[in-house]
């Protein structure tokens, strides 16, 4: 197992012992105001999450996987309408932070972040190393050498080649800027690292070569990911547990294992179904229709008016129903 | 982009560019009624005519509503003999008295600022005579001399040295003191006396007599006694054309050039960019005084060098959006399906575009207008149209800024700087509307 | 590091070499159009009218003749005397000559003006108002870049704010020039309330000692570079604080929060520098209208300048002045535009590293 925290400074738990999740969100809703109305971007999500299990989070553009994921790391815009609910990351409910603290403690020490690749993340004028290297001199207070030399290892361990370090963001390739974004959101070995959309913008060699990097990190490192994605394929060479978000709710929230092979939630099959696979003859599915509006979501299970399954209880919002194998899924075609 | 209505609504929820657009359309409203008022070729006429044309006028006078705030400043008074008390009395043979009394009201605390008259006499070898006296409201009869008056004269009675030596102060003043008061002048019914002689049959003397006050007009008078209103509605016209023409010339020159540069790129690109160096470096200030002092000082050859200046660069802003434009998917498609250069071009281009197009050129016109003002308050300025910069300049190189005029500076200054925010008010709140990256915040 | 300073210092020569021959060619359009009013003819014809004269007048076996006679040799003497000048020639040999006068700020003498020294040698009077015109809008330029970045930051974090929202609209209020809000504070401080001097450089007589020959200085500069202040505040404000806006919506600004740095090192870090590029440009192109706008400033306040030479020229029908005016003016652009362009160069890595090395 590889090094944990580097420095003491160890931040109060709220709980003497660690609970045995690394996370657990309750209730969490997070709303925003526009000129058109509210959009209900997480509406009342929950779940768990266990050490060392990395989650992918599933579902079409707009269903809220991001905010949900900006939420967890407050990463928020102006127009917030409602921010409510429970996080607790570690035993610390991180909605109980004030800003300082939560910069000070929980910001890239317990916490870290891979945007995606399209995403220009790295400051222009500011050379890579610096980057990697500034969050060990901001939260622990290292010397420039010796955090420098840490940048340097963390980029051998992302596979980036350690002179691109002195360059500057515009000098590298988009998959060497993954690599160096990598390298910066693990240098600070944080417990729990939220990647969006990481190789999306990428071409498929380096894709595949991204995915081999991280999956070389987790299991070298004691690193849980949330991975949040809409590519069903490359998710599944990460995930330990998959969730699927629909509409701003959670629909389903299983172990990887079973909801490859069999979804329980009727959007999670379609999903499934859509995804060409090698060595099956199969024709590809689509789903009919679009997503509701999150601005006045319609009552009721939100997915009914897509459903082949539809029936006369889906008018009511179905609860989480536990499933055989572990997760959960909302559907009312559970409760028999 | 937005179709025009949409643009206005918009900008009825910015109150600065409401209030730009009411002052655009009064300067506009201006500029017409100046035009059609005054035609052009009168008032260059006007302008540009000596003291003759304005001669009835007051020198430097201030603004009639300095009165409004009660300054007391008296008004000019003009009386005529043809309007004036007469009698006619005959001396000796062919010798005849003409007594005339121009009598008038003085209600003023301050004294008038000139005393002239004005004589138009007809004979045929001996000229009238005349005898002049002065009598104040409270009695005194002061005696002003006699002259001799052939043909069309004018006797400048505050200019009058021999008078002044004999009253002891200026004509002005003593004929108008108040002798409890002497800094002030006593108000009351004056009357100037004539006593015309003329020595032949059919010789007449007509006179009239100017009590020179300290404001006229709505805006005063200059140095040479012209009204500026004239000078000032005239301004506008001038100004707003100058501006919006230069402002669309430059705009379409560039717009056209950078679009031609875009479509062959290549070599041209570094040709651009020297050509733009190159306008940053020439000084256009220096350069347009160098050509007005050289060749001409006409406004259209001021506006000819601005226009050449102009388009040798400036290209880049119009050129980055071109080519960013050119490579968007919808003119490939438009390509794709058959659509001719030229369709593409006006149909889809061109709209993109003119968004950003509109802000700069909008904020440009009150450059140019200051432009201008700038060359004519150094003296380069157009030397016959009337101009607010040439009324700065005839006012800074008067000292009007020593000499207490301050309504001489501040009148085009004021329009001068109201016309600048008119544009500039609508201009900042386009940039807010149509730059794209400020309407996502 | 010396990778660096060296990448840094081949960018300064090209950019060097580019900008003289852009200045050579600004140059000779100078004189093209000075020549298409015939004047570098006639300041070279006076020059060897002043020679010819020189000779004859000091050639003693000539002194005896007629008026005349000693006319017709003047003619004779200048006629040669120019066919070798060769201003007989075609106007692309000539235009080089001059050319090189210009490039060298050789105007010959002026017609009527002088320099303080006495002199009337066109470049030494250029020479000498420089200085003057470099100590004012130099003041006035940095005075206004630290004042604006430092209050459009301040701005741009508050956001639609009331102050925020006040500065916006007050930004139209930098349309009229600099020396229109010269005059006006003229009109107020000057001739109103009487608390300033109306112009010039220092009082008349000029004090003796040093410190009160600064001090009287500096109050002879309050009123103009505060006219430069009012005339460009609002819409470096403006445009600065939008750009501070717009550069703090990236992506990279974003991860800077979240990675946890304090707000303080984002805005210096990730806000301020890459935003410097720009804002350079900006105040590169604020500094050649100030140049401009300086002309008719230092005329309203006075001010010893080469823009209050160029009046005094106009007025003064002094051509040779006001062609040199124009080249001097030139290398003043040209300097400023390289001065600038030097510090985008250093504060943009994108550009001194021309072109990226891809990996």
């Amino acid at each position: 197992m590889a090094e944990r925290s580097i420095s003491a400074k160890e931040t109060v738990r709220d709980q003497p012992n660690a609970s045995q999740f690394l996370l657990n969100v309750s209730n969490l809703r997070l709303y925003f105001k526009t000129t058109k109305g509210v959009v209900q971007a997480v509406d009342n999500v929950s779940f768990s999450l266990g050490r060392r299990r990395s989650l992918a989070v599933l579902g079409e553009s707009g269903c809220g996987k991001t905010s949900l994921a900006r939420a967890i790391l407050r990463l928020l815009p102006r127009n917030i309408h409602t921010f409510s609910g429970e996080i607790v990351l570690d035993g610390v409910d991180l909605m109980k932070l004030d800003e300082e603290r939560f910069r000070r403690e929980i910001r890239w020490r317990k916490l870290s972040f891979v945007p995606q690749a399209a995403m220009n993340a790295l400051n222009p004028v500011l050379r890579v190393g610096y980057q990697v290297a500034e969050p060990l001199i901001v939260h622990f207070g290292l010397d420039r050498d010796e955090a420098f030399k840490r940048a340097e290892e963390v980029a051998r361990v992302v596979g980036l080649p350690v002179d691109f370090l002195n360059r500057y963001a515009f000098e590298l390739s988009g998959g060497m800027r993954q690599r160096a974004i990598i390298a910066m959101a693990l240098i600070t070995r944080p417990e729990l690292i939220i990647l969006d959309e990481p190789t999306s913008a990428l071409d498929v060699l380096t894709q595949a070569n991204i995915m081999n990097s991280l999956k070389k990190i987790k299991q070298e490192f004691d690193v849980t990911y949330i991975l949040i994605t809409h590519d069903i394929a490359t998710s599944s060479e990460l995930a330990d547990e998959v969730l699927v978000m629909y509409a701003g709710q959670l629909v389903e929230h299983s172990p990887a294992a079973r909801f490859y092979k069999t979804p329980a939630h009727p959007y999670a099959q379609k999903l499934m179904a859509s995804v060409p696979t090698l060595r099956e003859d199969k024709t590809l599915e689509f789903i009919p229709g679009q997503p509701p509006s999150l601005i006045n979501p319609p009552k009721g299970c939100r997915f009914a008016q897509r459903c082949p399954y539809r029936f006369e209880r889906c008018a009511e919002d179905p609860p989480a129903f536990s499933l055989d194998g572990g997760g959960v899924a909302r559907c009312w075609l559970l409760a028999r | 982009m937005m179709g025009f209505w949409a643009v206005f609504a918009e900008l009825r929820r910015h109150p600065s560019a409401m209030v730009g657009l009411v002052i655009i359309f009064l300067l506009l409203v201006m500029s017409i009624y100046a035009v059609i008022r005054i035609p052009y070729s009168e008032a260059v006429r006007l302008w540009r005519a000596g003291e003759v044309v304005w001669l009835e006028n007051p020198r430097n006078a201030a603004p009639k509503w300095y009165n409004w705030f009660g300054a007391g400043l008296p008004e000019t008074i003009k009386i005529e003999t043809a309007a004036a008390e007469r009698t006619e009395e005959r001396v000796g043979e062919s010798t005849k008295r003409v007594t005339y009394r121009l009598a008038f009201d003085f209600p003023y605390k301050r004294f008038p600022q000139e005393l002239a008259l004005f004589f138009t006499s007809t004979y045929t070898t001996v000229p009238p005579q005349l005898v002049l006296s002065w009598r104040t409201p409270d009695g005194r009869e002061i005696p002003l001399g006699t002259r001799t008056v052939r043909g069309v004269e004018r006797y400048v009675l505050s200019g009058d040295s021999t008078l002044l030596r004999r009253l002891g102060r200026a004509p002005e003043e003593s004929l108008f003191s108040d002798p409890k008061n002497p800094e002030q002048a006593l108000s009351g019914r004056y009357e100037l006396v004539m006593d015309v002689y003329t020595f032949e049959p059919g010789a007449s003397l007509s006179a009239k007599f100017i009590v020179y006050g300290r404001v006229y007009g709505w805006a005063g008078t200059d140095h040479l006694r012209r009204d500026l209103s004239i000078g000032l509605l005239w301004g506008a016209p001038i100004a707003v054309a100058f501006g919006f023409t230069a402002a669309v010339g430059i705009a379409l020159i560039q717009f056209i050039l950078s679009g031609i540069g875009a479509w062959f790129g290549g070599a041209l690109d570094i040709l651009i960019d020297r050509l733009t160096e190159l306008r940053m470096i020439l000084p256009l200030l220096p350069i347009l005084i160098l050509v007005g002092m050289l060749w001409s000082r006409s406004i259209w050859v001021i506006l000819a060098t601005l226009l050449m200046y102009g388009s040798i660069g400036g290209y880049k802003t119009y050129r980055a959006m071109f080519l960013q434009a050119r490579e968007a998917p919808y003119i490939e498609a438009a390509k794709a399906y058959g659509a001719g250069n030229f369709r593409i071009v006006f149909r889809y281009l061109l709209p993109r575009l003119i968004p950003v197009l509109i802000p700069s050129f909008v904020l440009a016109i009150p450059d140019y207008v200051f432009l201008e003002a700038s060359l004519a308050v150094l003296g380069i300025g157009d030397p016959i149209l009337p101009t607010w910069g040439k009324i700065i300049n005839d006012a800074y190189s008067m000292g009007a800024h020593f000499k207490g005029l301050y309504y001489w500076l501040l009148e085009p200054a004021a329009l001068l700087m109201i016309t600048g925010l008119g544009f500039a008010m609508i201009g900042f709140t386009l940039d807010r509307i149509f730059n794209p990256r400020l309407r996502s915040l | 590091m010396l990778e660096n300073l060296k990448r840094l210092f081949s960018y300064f020569s090209v950019r060097s070499f580019l900008l003289l021959f852009t200045v050579v060619v600004a140059i000779y359009l100078i004189i093209i159009i000075a020549n298409m009013g015939g004047y570098m003819d006639k300041i070279k014809e006076s020059e060897i009218m002043e020679q010819v004269y020189n000779t004859v007048r000091g050639n003693p076996a000539l002194q005896r003749l007629s008026p005349s006679e000693l006319r017709a040799i003047l003619d004779k003497q200048i006629e040669i005397a120019k066919r070798q000048a060769g201003l007989d020639k075609p106007f692309i040999t000539r235009s080089l000559e001059y050319l090189i006068r210009g490039i060298t700020l050789n105007f010959g003498r002026a017609e009527q003006m002088t320099s303080d020294s006495g002199s009337n040698q066109v470049r030494l009077i250029l020479l000498e108002r420089l200085p003057h015109t470099l100590l004012l809008w130099g003041t006035a330029d940095l005075l206004v870049f630290f004042v604006s970045v430092f209050f459009a930051l301040a701005l741009s974090r508050r956001y639609g704010s009331f102050i925020d929202r006040l500065s916006v609209s007050l930004a139209p209020l930098s349309t009229p020039p600099v020396w229109f809000y010269g005059i006006l504070l003229i009109l107020l401080f000057a001739s109103f309330l009487r608390l300033l001097p109306y112009g010039g450089f220092v009082d008349a007589p000029p004090p003796s000692t040093t410190l009160a020959y600064v001090l009287s200085v500096i109050k002879h500069m309050i009123l103009p570079v505060l006219s430069v202040f009012i005339a460009l505040i609002f819409s470096s404000l403006y445009s600065w604080r939008t750009f501070f806006l717009i550069y703090s919506s990236e992506d990279y600004v974003e991860m800077a929060k979240a990675k946890g740095l304090s707000s303080r090192a984002i805005e210096r870090r990730y806000i301020l520098r890459p935003t410097l590029p720009p804002i350079v440009t900006s105040f590169a192109m604020m500094m050649i209208s100030l140049w401009m706008g300086g002309i008719v400033t230092e005329t309203v306040f006075a001010w010893p300048g080469l823009g209050r030479l160029l009046y005094d020229a106009i007025q003064h029908v002094d051509t040779p002045v006001i062609v040199g005016s124009n080249v001097i003016y030139g290398y003043l652009l040209a300097i400023t535009v390289l001065l600038l362009d030097f510090l985008y160069a250093a504060l943009d890595p994108r550009v001194r590293l021309g072109g990226a090395r891809r990996s």
